[in-house]
């Protein structure tokens, strides 16, 4: 397949829109050099891949926001964000490090730390929101993905899932989304104390 | 109408232009109404952000399994990059300094584990080689950045193990492994891979390794059995270990049926070195007969090993029935018996590996 020759900003604007096609040219591109970043630093090709992928959501993160702006090289960006996630991985995994010397030196954008400090408050709440859409169960989950991300009417949602008409679809999708607030609630509280 | 109904239709647009002309007055008016909006606005956005990062982590997902395949999760062996990255002249002088240190260390360590309970005094084989990291760090610290010190500073060291079976168990050395931050286990071709403690005994100075199945591609079949008698004194033995980078073969006999009167271990006249701990002792057969545990440094050629009968013993007592079964999924048969010496090492060899140890401080 032939990769896609793009500017930055087609890249966000195809980040933006979560475009397949450049999607895959964006990993063909910046993946190479994070790869080596992480595997010159005491990391498996797994490890590579996790932090990769966390620094396009990041990148992902930021660009829901109209009013973003791209402070420099996309390239730099992102690997600055990468090495950025990796140190601190690398902390947390400490007493076996031997690091490139190559680690510490520039080519970092100066806000890389406040962009993924920013990104991780919120990845705090979407984990969460994970872990209480996996105790919500079925068919309450597909029900609030079709309503909410996928915006199917009432009478869709009572179709696919065979309720008797668009009220009683109403009153299912009520309750679920009850219950699931109740658990992001409830396990925020459990979380704080 | 409930009011969660209500906000829903008006944050898609689905109210008439009456009802989101009645809507958005009684925002106007009513603040604790106004809250309720924002608050369930807010909930529905994390909801609707966690479905397109949910959408975006699979597309990257399938990207990656069609351009990359499937990832390693083995690290790739830090020495190559080690030396491609310092050269030669580094390596030159750490192999001195290493010389060094290991001279310094068997000539210290005479009188080190077992001498409260021994006449003899008897040496562990696990390489300790913290000083020698240290002296190699001191090196590097020339050409590099000093600010991650303190990462570098954990204690290393390093022995043999064998595999038990083909499912991913090992055997080696208590007193290795023990209190260790991460243990790995290296292949003859360098690979390593990250192992769990999955179950220790004190007395017998034994641990049970095990490497997740599914990071290894094929594990290579068992060639060896245990014996589950004792062996004769003046039997002839051999064993391979990890003294050295690569792999080194002994041979010797059975020196004697207690090791420093200890009748769980053998006392064998082997040449054997710090690295040597938890090899496997082999009789002609190619019999696992004992686990290599220590050596004493005050007479040259004396090791002693513990006996296979009672590793097996105790692998027959363990409590856990999962790992009992895993465990007991062995090679059944020796298939080493009768073959030249070199030829039962050519099957022998795939299965001894490398354990590299790691130790906070």
């Amino acid at each position: 397949m032939a990769t896609l020759t793009l500017t930055d900003n087609q890249y966000i604007e195809g980040l933006r829109l979560s475009d397949n096609a450049v999607i895959r040219t964006i990993y063909k591109k910046f993946y190479p050099a994070i790869m080596r970043m992480v595997l010159n630093n005491n990391g498996t090709e797994q490890e590579a891949k996790d932090v990769f992928q966390e620094s396009i959501l990041v990148l992902y993160h930021h660009v829901q926001k109209q009013n973003f702006i791209l402070s420099c090289a996309l390239q730099t960006y992102l690997y600055s964000v990468a090495k950025r996630l990796w140190l601190k991985q690398l902390s947390k995994k400490s007493g076996m490090l031997k690091l490139d010397e190559r680690f510490y030196e520039g080519d970092d954008f100066a806000d890389s730390e406040n962009e993924v400090s920013v990104y991780e408050e919120r990845e705090q709440n979407l984990s969460r929101m994970q872990e209480s859409i996996g105790q919500l169960g079925e068919p309450c989950k597909t029900l609030l993905t079709d309503f909410y991300m996928a915006r199917l009417g009432m009478d869709e949602i009572a179709d696919k899932f065979g309720y008797t008409n668009a009220e009683n679809a109403k009153n299912q999708k009520y309750k679920c989304l009850q219950r699931l607030k109740k658990i992001f609630f409830l396990d925020k509280e459990g979380k704080a104390s | 109408m409930r009011n969660i109904d209500l906000f829903d239709d008006y944050l898609f647009q689905r109210l008439n232009a009456d009802d989101t002309k009645l809507f958005e007055e009684r925002l106007l008016t009513d603040i604790d109404f106004k809250t309720r909006l924002e608050e369930h606005q807010a909930f529905v956005n994390l909801l609707k952000e966690y479905g397109k990062q949910q959408e975006l982590k699979a597309k990257l997902d399938t990207v990656y399994t069609e351009e990359f395949g499937v990832p390693n999760v083995h690290q790739l062996n830090t020495k190559d990059n080690f030396y491609n990255k310092y050269g030669r002249t580094v390596g030159v002088a750490a192999s001195v300094a290493l010389i060094a240190v290991i001279a310094t260390i068997t000539l210290l360590s005479s009188g080190g584990y077992l001498i409260k309970q021994h006449e003899n005094s008897i040496t562990n084989l696990s390489k300790e080689i913290t000083h020698i990291k240290s002296v190699q760090e001191g090196i590097i610290d020339g050409i590099k950045t000093i600010s991650q010190k303190r990462n570098l500073e954990a204690a290393n060291v390093e022995g043999t193990g064998f595999a038990l079976n083909n499912n991913g168990y090992f055997l080696t050395s208590l007193h290795m492994v023990n209190k260790a931050d991460s243990v790995f286990v290296m292949d003859e071709e360098k690979n390593s891979y990250h192992a769990t403690i999955v179950f220790t005994d004190v007395h017998l100075d034994m641990a049970i390794l095990k490497i997740e199945k599914d990071s290894v591609a094929k594990f290579a079949s068992v060639p060896y059995t245990f014996k589950n008698t004792s062996s004769d004194l003046g039997e002839k033995v051999f064993t391979l270990g990890f003294p050295a980078e690569d792999i080194v073969y002994g041979e010797g006999t059975i020196a004697s049926l207690k090791g420093s009167s200890d009748t769980t271990m053998y006392q064998i006249s082997v040449p054997i070195n710090p690295g040597n701990s938890g090899g496997p002792l082999f009789d002609e057969q190619g019999n696992v007969i004992g686990l290599i545990k220590s050596k004493n440094s005050n007479a040259e050629g004396t090791g002693f090993a513990v006996k296979s009968n009672y590793i097996m013993q105790l692998l027959n007592n363990i409590e856990n029935d999962t790992l009992k079964t895993e465990l007991q999924s062995n090679n059944r048969k020796n298939t080493l018996r009768g073959l030249s010496r070199s030829q039962q090492l050519k099957r022998i060899e795939p299965c001894v590996y490398n354990i590299k140890v790691f130790k906070g401080n």
